[in-house]
C-alpha cells in the first residue's frame, strides 16, 4: 500500500480546510444553546449549589458560564464528528471561548492546556516515530512469522498478538501499515496455487481487530488513554503505568482468545496450512539480516523508558522524592534519542503529528473548564436522573452503562473525541454516585476501542480496507459477533477481574 | 421548552455524525479504488526483475561491443543510455515492492 494513502487515511481532520456549511451549523448551535435557549432552572440551582457563598461570585453569571460550556461542547461534537474545521483550530477555539466570555482569566488560559498527559502524548508519539524509523515494528512482524508456525489458525493468533502488543506502544496506523504487506504476501503466495479470497479477508480483518484490542493494554495505547489519565488527575486520582496495564491486559488477552476463535469461523479460510507461503516469506524476511547496533540501542532505550514508567511511582519516587510522571519519562526518552544522534528534530517534525498534540491539549482544557464551571456536574445530574430508574446509577452497573455508551459513540466519532466529550461527565457521574472514578474512567477508555462496525472506525480499519481484500460488509459481519463479545468481556472484566481479583473497591475513589 | 431545544440539538448532532460518517466512508471507498487502479496499472506494466534487467543489460552491451567496436564514442554513449535504462528499470521494480521484499524501504539502520 502506498505510504501516501496511509498518511491520508490517518490524517483525519488535520489536512482539511474549513467546511463552511458545518462551520455555520456548529456556530448556530452554539448561539442557539448559549443565547436563545432559556436558562434552565437546574443550571441556576447547580451554580447556587457550587458557588453560593463564595465572595464576589455572581451566581447568574456562573449559571451562564455552565450554559456556554454546554454550548461549546455541542459545537465541539459537531466539529469533531464532521471534521468541518481543522482539528487544532477546534482545540484553540476551546480556549478562545473561555477567554472571550470571561470564563477563564487570560493569565490562566494557557495553564488549562498544560498537563502531564499532553507531555505524555507528545513523548509517546516521538518514541513511536523513532521505533518506526528504525523498523523495530517490522522486527515484531518478522518475529510473528518466525514463531507462529504454518497453520492458518496459529498465524491468526500470531497476527492478533503481533499487532495488539506493538499497538500498545506505537500508533495503530503504523502497525497496520507494516502488517498489510505481510498479510498480502501470505495471501498472494497461497492464492497462486489455491484461490483463497477468504484467507485474504481473514488476515486483513485480523490486523484491524488486533490493532483495536491492543490499545487498551497500556496508557501509551492511544491518546484517549492519556486523556483519561489527565481527566482523572483533575479529580486528584493518579493512575500509574502499571496500574493501567494490570487493568487493561485482561481485555487484550481475553479478546485475543475470543477473536482467535471467532474470526476463522466467520471468515472460514480455504486453506488450513500455509507452509509454502510461510516458507517463501521467511526467505524474504531473512534478507533483512540481524538487528543492527543502532536498532538494538533504540530498543534498549525504549525498554528503559518502559521500566521507568513502571517504577515511576515506586523506585523513582523513593530515590528522587518525587515521580517524573508518565509525560516526564516519555519526553526523557524522546530527548535521549536526539542526544545520542539516533534521530533528529527534523524527524520529529516530519513524523510526529503535532496537530494531535494540540488537539488533545485542547481536550484537556475543555475537560478542565467543564469541571471548573460545574457544567460536567450539571450534565451528570441530568443523565443520572434518567438512568436511576434502571438501577444503573452507581457501582458496577454504572461502569457497564458507561462502557456501552462509549462503545456506541466510538463508532460514531473517533475514540479520542468520545473520551474528550463524555469523559468529564462520566467522571462527575461516578463522583456523584460514590462510584470509583477509576473503574468508570478506564472502563470508558477501553470501551472506546470497540469501533468495530465501520471501515472508517479506526485508522487501522481504513488501511486494511484500502488493501482491497475486504468489503465494508465484512466489518459488519465481524462486528455482529465481535462487538457484543467485546462488551461481554468488558462486563466480566469489571465485575470479576477488576473488583473481584484486583480488589478495586467499586465504591472507593482510588486503586 | 427545554425539551424542544434538546430535541433540536440532538437532531443536529445526529445529522452531523451520520453525514460525516457517510462522507468518510465514501473517501475510504475512493482510496480503495485508487489502490485497486494502481495494482491494475502495475499488472499492465512491463515489469522486469533485477535479474532479468541485468541479463538484458549484459546482452545489449555484448551486441554493442560486437557491432560498434570501431566507433568507441558512439558505443560509449549508447552504453550510458543502456545503463541508465537498466538502473531506472531496477529502481521501478524495487519501488513497487513492499518492505517485506525490500529491506531498505523506509527504515534507518
Amino acid at each position: 500500500m502506498p505510504e501516501k494513502d496511509n498518511e491520508q487515511s490517518s490524517s483525519g481532520g488535520f489536512a482539511k480546510t474549513t467546511d463552511f456549511k458545518w462551520l455555520g451549523i456548529g456556530l448556530a448551535i452554539f448561539a442557539l444553546i448559549a443565547f436563545i435557549m432559556p436558562m434552565p432552572d437546574s443550571m441556576v440551582l447547580k451554580a447556587e449549589e457550587l458557588f453560593k457563598g463564595q465572595a464576589g461570585v455572581d451566581v447568574a453569571m456562573k449559571a451562564m458560564h455552565i450554559k456556554i460550556i454546554i454550548a461549546l461542547l455541542s459545537t465541539c461534537v459537531i466539529f469533531f464528528a464532521t471534521e468541518a474545521v481543522p482539528m487544532p483550530a477546534v482545540a484553540l477555539l476551546i480556549g478562545l471561548v473561555q477567554l472571550l466570555f470571561g470564563i477563564t482569566d487570560s493569565r490562566n488560559i494557557v495553564g488549562t492546556y498544560a498537563h502531564d498527559a499532553v507531555w505524555f502524548i507528545a513523548g509517546s508519539l516521538a518514541l513511536g516515530a523513532t521505533l518506526v524509523k528504525y523498523g523495530l515494528d517490522k522486527r515484531v512482524g518478522m518475529l510473528v512469522i518466525n514463531l507462529a508456525g504454518t497453520k492458518t489458525r496459529m498465524i491468526v493468533i500470531g497476527i492478533l498478538l503481533g499487532t495488539a502488543i506493538p499497538t500498545a506502544f506505537v500508533g495503530e496506523h503504523a502497525v497496520a501499515a507494516m502488517y498489510v504487506p505481510i498479510a498480502m504476501a501470505l495471501y498472494t503466495l497461497t492464492n497462486k496455487s489455491t484461490p483463497a479470497p477468504r484467507l485474504g479477508t481473514l488476515l486483513m480483518v485480523t490486523i484491524a481487530v488486533g490493532c483495536m484490542i491492543g490499545g487498551p493494554m497500556s496508557p501509551t495505547g492511544g491518546a484517549r488513554n492519556a486523556l483519561m489519565i489527565g481527566f482523572l488527575a483533575d479529580y486528584g486520582i493518579e493512575v500509574s503505568f502499571m496500574q493501567w496495564v494490570s487493568m487493561g491486559i485482561f481485555y487484550t488477552a481475553c479478546m485475543s482468545v475470543v477473536m482467535a476463535f471467532i474470526l476463522p469461523l466467520l471468515f472460514k479460510p480455504e486453506v488450513s496450512d500455509l507452509s509454502e507461503a510461510v516458507g517463501l516469506l521467511k526467505k524474504d524476511l531473512e534478507k533483512h539480516g540481524a538487528m543492527t547496533g543502532k536498532q538494538k540501542l533504540v530498543a534498549l532505550i525504549m525498554l528503559a523508558v518502559v521500566v521507568l514508567w513502571i517504577v515511576d511511582k515506586s523506585v523513582t519516587r523513593d530515590i528522587l522524592g518525587f515521580s517524573l510522571g508518565l509525560g516526564g519519562v516519555a519526553i526523557s526518552g524522546a530527548v535521549v534519542y536526539m542526544l545520542l544522534g539516533l534521530t533528529s528534530w527534523k524527524d520529529y517534525e516530519d513524523k510526529v503529528s503535532w496537530g494531535v498534540i494540540v488537539l488533545y491539549a485542547g481536550c484537556i482544557s475543555l475537560g478542565s473548564v467543564f469541571k471548573a464551571t460545574g457544567a460536567s456536574s450539571w450534565f451528570a445530574d441530568q443523565i443520572m436522573s434518567l438512568v436511576a430508574p434502571l438501577g444503573l446509577d452507581s457501582g458496577v452497573g454504572l461502569v457497564i452503562l458507561v462502557g456501552v455508551i462509549g462503545a456506541i459513540l466510538t463508532n460514531l466519532m473517533s475514540a479520542g473525541a468520545t473520551v474528550a466529550v463524555i469523559g468529564p461527565v462520566v467522571l462527575d457521574m461516578a463522583v456523584t454516585a460514590n462510584t470509583n472514578p477509576i473503574l468508570v474512567g478506564v472502563g470508558l477508555a477501553i470501551a472506546t476501542s470497540m469501533a468495530y462496525w465501520l471501515v472508517i472506525g479506526t485508522p487501522a480499519s481504513s488501511i486494511v480496507y484500502a488493501s482491497g481484500m475486504l468489503e465494508s460488509k465484512d466489518f459488519i459481519r465481524m462486528a455482529t459477533v465481535g462487538w457484543p463479545a467485546a462488551l461481554i468481556v468488558l462486563a466480566i472484566m469489571v465485575a470479576v477481574y477488576w473488583v473481584g481479583i484486583l480488589g478495586i473497591n467499586p465504591l472507593g475513589s482510588g486503586f | 421548552m427545554e425539551i424542544l431545544f434538546l430535541i433540536i440539538v440532538l437532531v443536529v448532532l445526529a445529522l452531523a455524525v451520520f453525514s460525516s460518517r457517510k462522507e468518510q466512508a465514501s473517501k475510504a471507498d475512493d482510496r480503495k479504488d485508487q489502490v485497486r487502479q494502481q495494482k491494475e496499472d502495475f499488472a499492465q506494466e512491463d515489469v522486469m526483475t533485477y535479474g532479468q534487467v541485468q541479463q538484458r543489460r549484459e546482452d545489449l552491451l555484448n551486441v554493442l561491443d560486437e557491432n560498434l567496436g570501431d566507433k568507441p564514442d558512439q558505443r560509449d554513449q549508447i552504453k550510458k543510455i543502456i545503463n541508465d535504462w537498466a538502473d531506472l528499470k531496477i529502481k521501478a521494480f524495487q519501488d513497487r515492492r513492499s518492505w517485506v521484499r525490500n529491506p531498505d524501504k523506509g527504515t534507518a539502520s
